[in-house]
């Protein structure tokens, strides 16, 4: 309480030389001497540095996800107009066989990320969250999802099993599906 | 070009004077006396110091930083640590690979935890340096007393966060570091499983407590690592708020006290009728203006070169040198030699000499209640605010020997103990490792006994011989407890000298204790 | 006050220092090593692509005709199809299959909304509490139900429909489809390079990582050996080159990793770090010459394919008997050297004194170590030794005899018994046994009657078989032994220790040294094994490894392993392993085996070859017979057992019984190109008959069909075909000898009508792995015809050519 007072006190006396001030000045009023600048430029520049270090550091090089490519067994495994949710829980894909041939769909809703669940009886694949239903092609048709759920790289390894490569994918709305790699004719 | 300085100026000055900046920026930036107050008062940041302090105070060699540096050290620690905390997992079977990944995957994770490591012992060294100047200054004395208790634990915490960060490695330094560590709580007199005296087993011992287990593991890493990242430092940034707002109340450095002198003799904490002249002619001329100086922006200035100075030295530290990181902790295989932290070798380096319960309890215990006391069995009220000795030989000397004593221990144990911490000159190599064989022996116990009790009578009787008025200050009790820790921190040496030259084992054996 | 200028310099100066250091650190980290090598091979990889458009482009323009005659087709069917004659048509077909892919959907989309509104009346139904809703629920369900059915049906029909329409259209199409296929076909080279470039060029480097959970390892030594994992680059510098051999083929990165097999520290993308060449990381890099030490991490058999050091290691440390000392978790063996019972009766003293001092001076290829004992420590063993006496089960009746007539007739009976098989004379011979050189010169004539009559009762553990000499016929034998085999130099000797034994300390000795680690002794039993535990040994830090008196080996793992095989006890005084005199090859290949036992236990699915229990005990009178003759010393059935003869846990499906009962009345050659036979037992025919019987009727594989050619379907055609295809399509000759004519690196088939049964001919021929996984047989994978008519030829030799030759 003492310092406040005090220092209201100077205060009421402003414009009163204050004792024994007069000597040191102000060390940081000469903004425009050159080392004055340098010292706050370069500083500046350090902690705009640490700060961007920090950020970069919160961005990891590596994840510990399982790898985007998989093999996912041989063709015969699969039949004809079945919608295999084999690999649904390890890497997130819906095998789809059907007279044309293969492809794989993402288990994430276009909507907001939600996983669907394959009902049989309707055939359709219906998000639990905000009732998005999709097609067994993938194309979307009732609640808010706004585009088909994506299709990932489908292609036949050298030793004869499926290859299914998540880190590409393809979109309906974009025409993407009549990539060959979308849809593996066998 | 010069429509473009125009329009930045003009930008600038609809900044400056808009509602928004104002509600910012409560005053302006012109030099005036006002607002080098303001400066301080209106900033939550600043204002923990005092608007005004004592022009000497400002004195470089006269603080040297210290308490600025602990502090600041503190805060580059915590955003450390919290960024260190994105990526660390107190797991035992993730954490050593957590290590791993900071250090060669994470951006710029290496040079982080350089930092933080490299921070953490140099805030052991500012700290210990700190409480050094503030011992040679004499700025315990009344009435800083409290603030020096408040010091105090603030050391302890220091080293306890250091001590409980060693874990989160997870690697053999750490491991065996906390084994050995807590191993010392196992002989705590009652509350341990091998201390005298003892109420417990070791299911429900001081060290069970710590460890939450009986061994060190995953329960010991989740309790290391709470009291590091939350615990401990919430304990330290309320202490150090104290420890602030004190120096803001005490106007800030003991300095003070002398400049404000003529002023008001309560607020000095002199003692009634302690007469002025007391203090040394050489750095107080009589009648001198106090010479007061605002801290903004002189102190704050000198504190911004200090943290430039400071920050620079860290960081070129620690991309010079990488933090230390052994090899997987394991619970069998203990490194050759096994060694503590080096600001805890040298209790490491009593250990030798002493039994656990005092070497690892019973001496740290009476060191801290020293420390703490300290301010109030020091009845002179001289030297406070400079560095001269003179007038205060025995409180001083005291002191000195036990930090050099303290320090003398720690290089020992750093420098010149070996494979199976036998001692090994430095010029003495480990690759062939020493066959020692020292077989040690005992006093019978009457001499002990005889030899224990006529140093002690020495030591309480001299003192009353030799100077008789500066004993004559003291109660008897306050006598005697001083009298008894300043032999115990003597009887150290002795002990080491018995023990590295004779071989002796034990001064004193009784069935309850040893020493 | 200071100056101000020297405030504001020390300001400026210490800012300016702040900014170097983080403009240092950001350098620094935008350029670690693994992305410059990265970027290294990116380039290789482009330049690669370049050259691969290249060629493709090169290759097309070589075929610029057929590219301009395809398009040129495709150009014609275009104009056909749009034609002023096939427009309509095709444009209504085209309409057609559009209106018939509508339809479908339409009705797709009706049936899916009648489905969704059967499930809301479902659920009214299961909800509806009284009985009347029910009722009229029941009946709407119903009909619904019909509606369903009826618009299937009409999708279906729909369906039929669209597909016929495309079907049409496909026609239609069809030569413009072939044309535009085989234009695609011919272009795809190029296309497919081109995209390969620009995959190439659009790489960024990026830490790469392989995670392999089962193993909680991660390895980031892709990062810098980019190539490691990609073929093409063999010519590349390091790190970017491919990984020789096969070993990724069989050893997929992502299941195995790298530091599993080559040591390092996965996590590091760092040198040294990353080699683990540093301190305090337990696994570093392996040297080459090294790595194949970590195939027995999980390669537990007793070989490890392709690899002859870590194969040989295992057998070395087998040999050598070092699990006699060193215990190994999972090894179990017995003890390589004879049982001590009885030495005492058996050797004489003047050559135990020698053979004490310096093994290998009186048996070069033995497996005792040189224990480099002193005199005193020779005397105090031998007379230890020499008072473990015992009296023999079956002492010889008549004494030896020394006449011409018995030494004769012992040789006679040393060739019948074709002892030359196993042991051998000066070095010449078999090396299943010990050379009988100068063997009358160490055992006591007695002994080795004794032992010859019944060699397992005299000598427990022994291999060698009981042959059921008569007393005469082993005196005959010793004899000649005694004429022929001993050391008519035994002047030469080194005399024996000139100092008096003491037993006792003999006894002391023994336990020191571990005696009892190789040799069966009474009383010694239990004792525990004398060297440290090996489990784990690979992972041995430097730091915990006696260096001693050694300054000139270097302070590492391998060195000092080196070291202490090569001198075993020049690290200090007092060390007790004795000296093995390994060659530099197996010394290498016991080093190689030591640095395969981590312990790191891989998971199951890593393990191969693990060697399981043998519980199979022969039973009942069989059993005492194979214990008798000592069977399992050579042969081995289920698992247990020797290697030396062939595996007889198949034996009864695999040979016919008359061959069989013939066999072991008179062993004969089967295989010309093998040394060790089969000696005779002189088994009487109620023993043949207990053992033929055993083996036909327990010795059996179920997979081996008992008979396989129905009655009459061996008629001449078929062995003719058969016999077509044994000398040219499968050209069997080249390895089975037929009458003397053939390569001689399979079995004689004259004889295989005789020997082998028609089920295991014709089960063999289709899978021979499957009967015995180490056969050299090559897969033909042949079809059941083939297979038949193969084993109708063999079987029609017993007829013709093996009868007439008789």
């Amino acid at each position: 309480m003492v310092d406040d007072t005090t220092a209201r006190g100077d205060l009421d006396r402003d414009g009163k030389a204050p004792p024994a001030v007069g000597t040191a000045g102000n060390l940081w009023m000469p903004r425009r001497h050159w080392l004055v600048k340098v010292t706050w430029w370069t500083f500046l520049g350090s902690v705009t540095a640490m700060v961007g270090a920090s950020l970069r550091m919160l961005s990891p090089r590596v994840t510990f996800e399982p790898p985007p490519v998989f093999k996912a067994g041989f063709p015969g495994e699969y039949a004809v107009g079945e919608v295999s949710e084999r690999w649904k829980k390890k890497h997130g894909v819906w095998i789809v066989r059907t007279e044309a041939g293969f492809y794989s769909l993402s288990t994430k809703c276009t909507h907001l990320g939600c996983t669907p669940n394959w009902i049989e009886t309707e055939e359709k694949f219906k998000c639990p969250c905000h009732g998005s239903g999709f097609y067994r092609s993938g194309v979307n048709f009732e609640g808010p999802a706004p585009r088909p759920l994506e299709r990932f790289r489908i292609a036949l390894a050298e030793d004869g099993q499926l290859l299914v490569d998540r880190s590409r994918s393809y979109r309906q709305e974009r025409g993407e599906w009549n990539s060959p790699d979308a849809l593996l004719r066998i | 070009m010069g429509r473009w300085r125009e329009w930045l100026a003009r930008a600038r000055s609809k900044a400056t004077t808009s509602r928004a900046w104002r509600s910012i920026f409560r005053h302006g930036y012109e030099d005036t006396r006002r607002n080098r107050l303001l400066q301080v008062s209106s900033s939550l940041f600043l204002h923990l110091h005092p608007t005004t302090m004592p022009a000497s105070g400002l004195r470089f060699s006269y603080t040297w930083g210290l308490g600025g540096l602990s502090f600041l050290l503190f805060i580059l620690l915590t955003l450390t640590g919290i960024f260190l905390m994105f990526y660390y997992v107190p797991d035992t079977r993730r954490a050593y690979d957590d290590m791993k990944d900071i250090e060669f995957v994470v951006p710029f994770g290496q040079f982080l935890r350089n930092l933080h490591r490299w921070a953490a012992h140099a805030m052991v060294i500012t700290v210990w340096l700190h409480m050094l100047r503030v011992f040679l200054t004499s700025a315990y004395k009344p009435p800083r007393e409290f603030n020096w208790v408040i010091g105090v634990l603030l050391l302890v915490l220091t080293l306890l966060l250091s001590f409980s960060g060693y874990l989160l490695p997870w690697d053999q330094i750490a491991f065996w570091a906390i084994t050995v560590g807590t191993n010392m709580a196992t002989a705590t007199p009652f509350f341990g499983a091998e201390g005298p005296f003892s109420l417990v087993t070791y299911d429900n011992d001081l060290r069970f407590l710590i460890l939450g287990s009986s061994t060190v593991g995953q329960s010991a890493l989740i309790r290391f690592y709470v009291l590091h990242c939350l615990a401990l430092p919430l304990a330290a940034a309320v202490l150090v708020g104290v420890h602030f707002w004190r120096i803001r109340k005490d106007k800030f450095s003991a300095a003070a006290i002398r400049r404000l002198g003529g002023g008001s003799k309560v607020a000095t904490g002199m003692a009634e009728g302690q007469p002025e002249d007391t203090v040394p002619a050489k750095t107080a001329p009589k009648n001198a203006a106090p010479a007061v100086v605002e801290v903004w922006p002189h102190l704050v200035a000198r504190e911004f070169l200090a943290l430039l100075v400071a920050l620079l030295a860290l960081h070129v530290w620690s991309l010079l040198v990488n933090a230390p990181l052994e090899g997987l902790a394991s619970a069998t295989d203990t490194p050759n030699p096994a060694k503590a932290p080096w600001y805890f070798l040298g209790l490491q380096e009593i250990l030798v000499y002493f039994d656990p319960w005092i070497a690892g309890v019973m001496i740290p215990g009476v060191i801290i209640a020293g420390l703490v006391l300290l301010p109030y069995v020091d009845p002179n009220p001289l030297g406070v605010g400079t560095y001269d000795l003179r007038h205060r030989r025995y409180v001083s000397s005291a002191f000195l020997f036990g930090f050099f004593l303290w320090i003398g221990l720690i290089i020992i144990g750093q420098f010149l103990r070996g494979p199976g911490w036998v001692w090994y000159w430095p010029w003495e190599s480990w690759e062939v490792h020493k066959p020692v064989y020292e077989k040690t022996w005992n006093f019978p116990w009457p001499v002990g006994l005889a030899a224990i009790a006529t140093y002690l009578g020495i030591g309480l009787y001299l003192p009353r011989r030799l100077r008789p008025k500066l004993v004559g200050q003291f109660s008897r009790t306050r006598y005697v407890v001083l009298m008894l820790c300043l032999l115990g921190m003597f009887a150290l040496p002795i002990k080491m000298l018995l023990r590295l030259a004779f071989h002796v084992h034990y001064v004193l054996v009784t069935p309850w204790f040893r020493i | 006050m200071r100056p101000r200028l020297s405030f504001r310099a020390w300001t400026a100066l210490s800012g300016t220092g702040l900014a170097l250091v983080f403009v240092v650190l950001v350098v620094l980290e935008a350029n670690p090593a693994w992305r410059q090598h990265q970027r290294a091979f990116f380039r290789l990889e482009r330049l690669a692509a370049e050259r691969a458009v290249t060629a493709a482009e090169q290759e097309l323009q070589e075929r610029e005709r057929e590219v301009r005659d395809l398009s040129a087709r495709v150009r014609a069917a275009e104009r056909t199809l749009q034609g002023p004659q096939q427009t309509g048509a095709y444009e209504q077909v085209r309409q057609d299959v559009d209106r018939a892919e509508r339809l479908v959907s339409d009705l797709q989309d009706t049936l899916q909304r009648q489905r969704a509104e059967y499930q809301r009346v479902e659920r009214d139904f299961l909800l509806a509490d009284r009985e009347a809703d029910r009722e009229r629920i029941r009946v709407r369900l119903n009909e619904l139900r019909g509606q369903l059915d009826a618009l299937a049906k009409e999708r279906d029909r729909a369906a039929v429909r669209r597909d016929e329409a495309s079907r049409r259209m496909r026609a239609m199409t069809a030569e413009l489809d072939a044309a535009r296929e085989m234009l695609a076909r011919l272009q795809a080279p190029l296309s497919l390079a081109r995209a390969d470039l620009a995959a190439a060029r659009r790489r960024q480097a990026e830490v790469q990582q392989l995670l392999i959970e089962p193993l909680n390892r991660v390895d980031r030594c892709t990062s810098c050996h980019i190539g490691a994992t990609r073929a093409g680059f063999e010519q590349a510098p390091e790190p970017l080159r491919s990984h020789v051999g096969r070993y990724l083929q069989e050893h997929p990165p992502e299941r195995f990793g790298c530091t599993v097999c080559h040591g390092g520290q996965g996590r590091a993308t760092r040198l040294p770090a990353a080699h683990g060449q540093v301190p305090h990381w337990r696994e570093p890099l392996l040297s080459e010459d090294l790595i194949g030490g970590r195939c027995g991490v999980c390669h537990r058999g007793d070989a490890v394919p392709g690899e002859p050091y870590a194969t040989a290691g295992r057998r070395v440390f087998a040999e050598a008997g070092c699990h006699g000392c060193h215990e190994v978790e999972g090894v179990f063996a017995t003890r390589i050297g004879p049982a001590l019972a009885g030495v005492g009766s058996k050797v004489r003293s003047e050559w135990l004194a020698w053979w004490l001092r310096d093994p290998r001076a009186y048996l070069p290829r033995t497996r005792m170590p040189n224990f480099l004992l002193g005199d005193q420590e020779i005397a105090d063993l031998s007379a230890f030794l020499l008072s473990l006496t015992t009296e023999f089960l079956s002492a010889p009746r008549e004494p030896v005899s020394q006449s011409r007539g018995a030494v004769a007739r012992g040789e006679m009976l040393f060739k019948e018994s074709r002892c030359i098989t196993c042991h051998a004379v000066r070095g010449r011979g078999g090396t299943i046994g010990p050379d009988l050189w100068r063997v009358a010169s160490k055992v006591r004539l007695p002994w080795l009657a004794a032992f010859l009559q019944a060699p397992a009762a005299v000598q427990p553990g022994t291999k060698m078989p009981r042959y059921r000499f008569s007393d005469r016929e082993s005196a005959d034998l010793v004899a000649y032994l005694w004429s022929e085999l001993r050391d008519f130099d035994e002047d030469a000797w080194p005399p024996g220790p000139s100092v008096p034994g003491r037993p006792e300390e003999g006894r002391r000795l023994v336990r020191a040294y571990g005696c009892f680690g190789c040799h069966q002794m009474p009383a010694f039993e239990q004792a525990g094994r004398v060297g440290a535990e090996l489990t784990g040994y690979a992972d041995k830090d430097a730091e915990r490894l006696d260096f001693g008196v050694r300054r000139d080996v270097s302070r590492t793992w391998r060195a000092w392993t080196e070291a202490k095989l090569r001198e075993p006890r020049s690290f200090r005084d007092g060390l007790k392993m004795p000296d093995y005199g390994f060659s530099d090859h197996e010394r290498f290949s016991l080093l190689t085996y030591l640095a395969s036992l981590s312990e790191a236990k891989p998971p199951a699915g890593y393990l191969r070859d693990v060697p399981g229990p043998n519980p199979y005990e022969p039973e009942g009178r069989f059993g005492e017979l194979v214990a008798d003759l000592n069977c399992l010393a050579c042969h081995s059935i289920r698992g247990r057992g020797g290697s030396l003869a062939p595996d007889l846990t198949r034996e009864g499906s695999r040979v016919r019984p008359e061959w069989l009962r013939r066999f072991l009345d008179r062993p004969d050659t089967i295989r010309p190109y093998l040394e060790e036979r089969m000696p005779r037992f002189r088994l009487s025919p109620e023993e043949i008959d207990v053992i033929a019987r055993y083996i036909e009727n327990v010795l059996v594989d179920p997979r081996v069909p008992k008979r396989v050619l129905t009655n009459g379907e061996a008629t001449p055609a078929l062995i003719e075909r058969g016999r077509d295809l044994y000398y040219k399509t499968y050209a069997c000759d080249a390895c089975h000898q037929i009458g003397r004519t053939g390569g001689a690196v399979g079995p004689d088939l004259t004889l295989a009508a005789e020997r082998l049964t028609e089920g295991w001919i014709y089960a063999w021929l289709r899978n021979s792995r499957q009967l015995d996984p180490s056969a050299r047989e090559p897969v033909y994978e042949m079809v059941d015809a083939d297979a038949r008519a193969i084993t109708a030829f063999l079987l029609s030799l017993k007829e013709k050519e093996l009868y007439s030759a008789r």
